[in-house]
């Protein structure tokens, strides 16, 4: 498989998108139906495939911006509002060509991401109950962290209301994917 | 300027990205404040003559994409925030573009808004007349290529940059192909920061002219974002 090359700045702006992305639990497909609600096409999927040239326009920012702030006001938490500044690095960068790379462990990452990225990449930890400690373990090992259970707790139980993990039982705090 | 006739003038309907709209007439602010031609902002971009033109042309969809965005930042020292919106604006606009010939014929482009959109302050920022601060219209003409407006920054004799253009000549730094912002920064750091770039490019075209000029240079190649690439002519054979 031929590598991609894109700029340098498409690059940053794409793996900057994402990570706000995961940290705002939206998918990759809830995202790409904003777009064009009637289309199966996952615009955010071949923008974050290593395999597709595809990048993203300020057009696309602009929508993007507005559909994380939404998102950001109704989780209650953190920044509200996103502009499509948030997306770019401080000033410019030279004209360079990079192969297109996205961040397998990005460095920004707080546990929401970190959890929905490893169950973007179906990551096997899910395939057996977990409790919250042995997810949180995992995932200070997979992002190099030094988190609390308590960080996940809250976290994990979005992963349940939003049907993207399991629970054994109320009294059996252990989780799967759903 | 005489009026122009009701008959000579067109009438057009634009829907646009805000954004898109937006970073293209900032930039035009940037170039004009900086006394560039459309021309030589196109050259410093390493795209054809018109580009400029082209894109500061309501109706027509010529573009600057994030990479040309960037590059623009550049040349004039910009930060993001000098061109991009620092709120998020409405997906689109519909604009409506009335054209005519002006002075010269040459065609004048007047930009509103649609009575149907609201709420927007983009145009206050974008008014040319400074006597109508919160006029909603944008009056864009279009450039001649060969028109050199008036600039502060410092514009260097052609022979003085002709002079330091031969000593890169002799020298290596065209033994590997360099884009035209590569030499401007090149000029820069010897004429200083303020250094306008209108001298240097008519010694490059002199350069590269084979039927007018000496083609010392030669700028047939492109890089991989489509920049024009000059290199000395007889190392050529070596790439």
């Amino acid at each position: 498989m031929a590598k991609i090359s894109i700029s340098e700045l498409h690059n940053y702006i794409i793996n900057t998108v994402r990570v706000i992305r995961l940290e705002l639990d939206i998918t990759q497909l809830a995202l790409s139906k904003k777009f064009d609600s009637l289309s199966d096409t996952n615009l955010i999927g071949l923008v974050e495939s290593e395999k597709t040239p595809t990048t993203y326009n300020d057009s696309h920012l602009n929508i993007i911006a507005k559909i994380f702030s939404e998102k950001a006001k109704q989780l209650g938490k953190g920044k509200s509002e996103y502009i499509i500044l948030d997306f770019y690095p401080s000033g410019p960068l030279s004209e360079i060509s990079v192969e297109k790379t996205i961040d397998s462990i990005p460095k920004n990452l707080q546990a929401t991401g970190t959890l929905n990225l490893l169950l973007e990449n179906k990551d096997p930890l899910f395939n057996e109950w977990r409790t919250v400690k042995e997810i949180t373990d995992y995932c200070n090992e997979f992002a190099g962290k030094e988190w609390k259970t308590t960080d996940f707790t809250s976290v994990v139980a979005r992963a349940e209301a939003t049907q993207k993990l399991q629970r054994l039982g109320e009294n059996e705090p252990k989780y799967k994917k759903a | 300027m005489a009026q122009p006739k009701r008959n000579q003038k067109t009438h057009s309907k634009i829907t646009i990205s805000t954004v898109e709209f937006y970073k293209i007439y900032m930039v035009m602010f940037h170039r004009l404040a900086s006394g560039y031609s459309a021309y030589e902002q196109s050259f410093l971009l390493g795209k054809t003559d018109l580009f400029v033109r082209d894109v500061e042309n309501p109706l027509k969809s010529k573009r600057y994409n994030i990479d040309d965005a960037n590059y623009i930042l550049l040349i004039y020292n910009l930060s993001w925030k000098d061109i991009i919106p620092a709120e998020a604006l409405q997906d689109n606009y519909q604009l409506e573009v009335t054209s005519y010939p002006g002075d010269k014929r040459i065609p004048v482009y007047e930009i509103r808004k649609s009575a149907k959109e609201s709420g927007s302050v983009l145009f206050r920022n974008f008014t040319l007349d400074k006597n109508e601060e919160k006029s909603e219209i944008l009056i864009v003409t279009e450039e001649d290529k060969h028109v050199e407006p008036a600039t502060q920054l410092f514009l260097s004799t052609y022979d003085d940059v002709k002079i330091y253009i031969d000593k890169l000549l002799i020298g290596i730094f065209f033994t590997e192909p360099k884009r035209a912002l590569d030499i401007f920064k090149q000029c820069q750091l010897k004429f200083g920061i303020t250094f306008h770039p209108r001298n240097m490019i008519k010694v490059l075209n002199f350069y590269t002219n084979k039927k007018s000029g000496v083609p010392k240079l030669d700028k047939e190649r492109r890089d991989e974002f489509g920049r024009m690439l000059f290199v000395n002519s007889s190392s050529m054979h070596l790439h």
